[in-house]
């Protein structure tokens, strides 16, 4: 009994819906659609539980981390700035018009938007000298990625390429021929390996799935 | 390296290599902050890329509607700004309807500051929200997602993202699944996304896709551009710059240039004189 809960019910099931979907996908426009759409609606559903289940994840966390640490240190500080930011958003929503209030927006826009960009701003801080480091060329793979590096860089300075059009000419080469040949190898390999991972969960030796 | 005033290394190559990154960290905060308080008016010069995407947001069927799907975020707002305000300005300007809808949680924050910022402008006055474009909020699912709205929008979605029923949103009577979309815009980051755009607007109901997303999409979106699905390509700030000079809407791109230009011309010398300091390095140590 135990293993036809875990396991068998949930492979039916994943093999039905992968057989619906699939069928649909290359069928025209019949029963199966409705099917499908129903589907859907039903996976965008669990979607937005997911967000659910992080939450209560986050806040079972940090009550613990709070419960369980007896010396304060900086554990306590991290779940007390978790509780203090997760419960003013909450009431923040709740209280002036939910997540689309101006009080929730000025609040996202100026505090959360401004640190989230902040981040970004120290990777830029880095980056020139990661490039500095990482672009010399002492393999015949660092030449390549020098060589392609240094003249996208170029190409996405945006007044740099409209004063010297060749370099234009070069980076379009590099992206409709390398390295578009590249992604399409990616992709043509991503597909393949995803139509035998579905051979193999529709057929149940994808164990890990719905064990 | 804790000290930016330690220097590292006996020979002239190896204190050029041994250089903190601070300094350098501080050379690119200049080259970014001078430019944008002062721009300096470098030209620019417009891809096909951008050409095309212009040209397709211009001649989307007029009696259809944009569907915009969204993926960047507030984190990425000071390079998605300049090409959000531009594509919302262009699409005000030609007199396109369009719907707005998000696929990462924090896009609709985006979108409400572009809005605000884009409603300010010529081209937004005498627009009016739920006539002339109507933003619908995030919705998970990834694909999935997609596949709901172009099967039927209104199940996807009961309220906009302000908490209106779409049917008191005269622009949502006009669109029922994806035979009422004339254009997709795809927006997103540095990932695969397209793919799925791809897959579930073109291959399934031959709709034209505009790819707005940064270097590595844009890498990506090529495989299927210009005849595959994807009619054409803006690429970041860059992008917003060409599209901002192609239709005519200036605005904060022009600064963002020649911030551009001159970063990423401090990076491409760094790359240099890295490389100086390295042969220069080695010469000495071999001879030595």
């Amino acid at each position: 009994m135990s293993f036809t809960y875990k396991s068998f019910i949930p492979q039916i099931l994943l093999s039905a819906i992968i057989i619906v979907v699939l069928l649909e996908y290359v069928l025209p426009a019949g029963p199966l659609t409705a099917v499908k759409n129903e589907l859907t609606l039903w996976l965008t559903l669990i979607g937005s539980f997911t967000f659910f289940v992080a939450g209560t994840t986050l806040v079972l966390k940090y009550s613990r981390d709070l419960i369980r640490t007896k010396k304060l240190s900086s554990v306590h500080f991290y779940a007390i700035e978790f509780f203090v930011v997760f419960l003013s958003y909450i009431g923040i929503s709740f209280l002036t018009g939910g997540p689309s209030g101006k009080s929730y927006t000025y609040l996202y826009q100026n505090l959360q938007g401004q640190l989230l960009q902040a981040g970004w701003v120290i990777m830029a801080f880095l980056e020139p000298w990661a490039a500095y480091k990482a672009f010399q060329v002492r393999s015949i793979e660092a030449i390549i990625l020098a060589i392609t590096g240094f003249t996208y860089l170029l190409f996405n300075a945006p007044s740099i390429s409209a004063a010297i059009p060749i370099i234009g000419t070069f980076a379009n080469w590099i992206i409709n021929v390398p390295s578009l040949a590249g992604t399409r190898g990616a992709t043509i390999a991503l597909a393949v390996g995803t139509i035998l991972l579905a051979l193999r969960m529709l057929t149940g030796k994808e164990r890990g799935l719905t064990d | 390296m804790l000290n930016p005033w330690e220097i590292k290394g006996k020979t002239f190559f190896e204190k050029l290599g041994g250089l903190h990154w601070f300094w350098i960290g501080i050379l690119l905060c200049l080259s970014i902050l001078i430019p944008t308080l002062h721009p300096i008016g470098l030209p620019i010069s417009t891809t096909k890329w951008t050409e095309d995407a212009y040209i397709a947001i211009k001649n989307a069927p007029k009696d259809k509607v944009i569907i915009w799907e969204d993926m960047w975020g507030m984190s990425a707002t000071a390079a998605a700004e300049a090409a959000h305000t531009a594509v919302m300005r262009i699409l005000f300007a030609n007199n396109k309807p369009f719907i707005m809808y998000a696929e990462a949680v924090d896009t609709p924050q985006l979108q409400q500051y572009i809005t605000e910022k884009v409603l300010k402008t010529a081209e937004a006055q005498g627009k009016v929200y739920g006539v002339d474009w109507v933003q619908l909020g995030f919705i998970a699912g990834g694909e999935g997602a997609i596949v709901s709205i172009a099967e039927d929008i209104h199940s996807a979605f009961k309220t906009d993202y302000y908490g209106t029923p779409l049917d008191k949103l005269p622009l949502m009577a006009k669109i029922r699944n994806y035979e009422d979309v004339g254009l997709v815009i795809s927006s997103f980051g540095s990932t695969t996304w397209i793919e799925s755009s791809v897959r579930q607007w073109y291959i399934k109901y031959n709709l034209p896709i505009v790819s707005y997303t940064m270097t590595g999409g844009a890498t990506v979106s090529v495989a299927y551009y210009p005849n595959k699905g994807v009619v054409g390509i803006i690429e970041g700030g860059r992008g917003g710059a060409e599209l901002e000079f192609l239709g005519k809407v200036y605005g904060i791109a022009q600064s963002q240039t020649d911030a551009k230009t001159l970063s990423f011309a401090i990076v491409a010398v760094m790359i240099v004189v890295g490389n100086i300091s390295y042969f220069g390095s080695r010469g000495k140590k071999k001879n030595g």
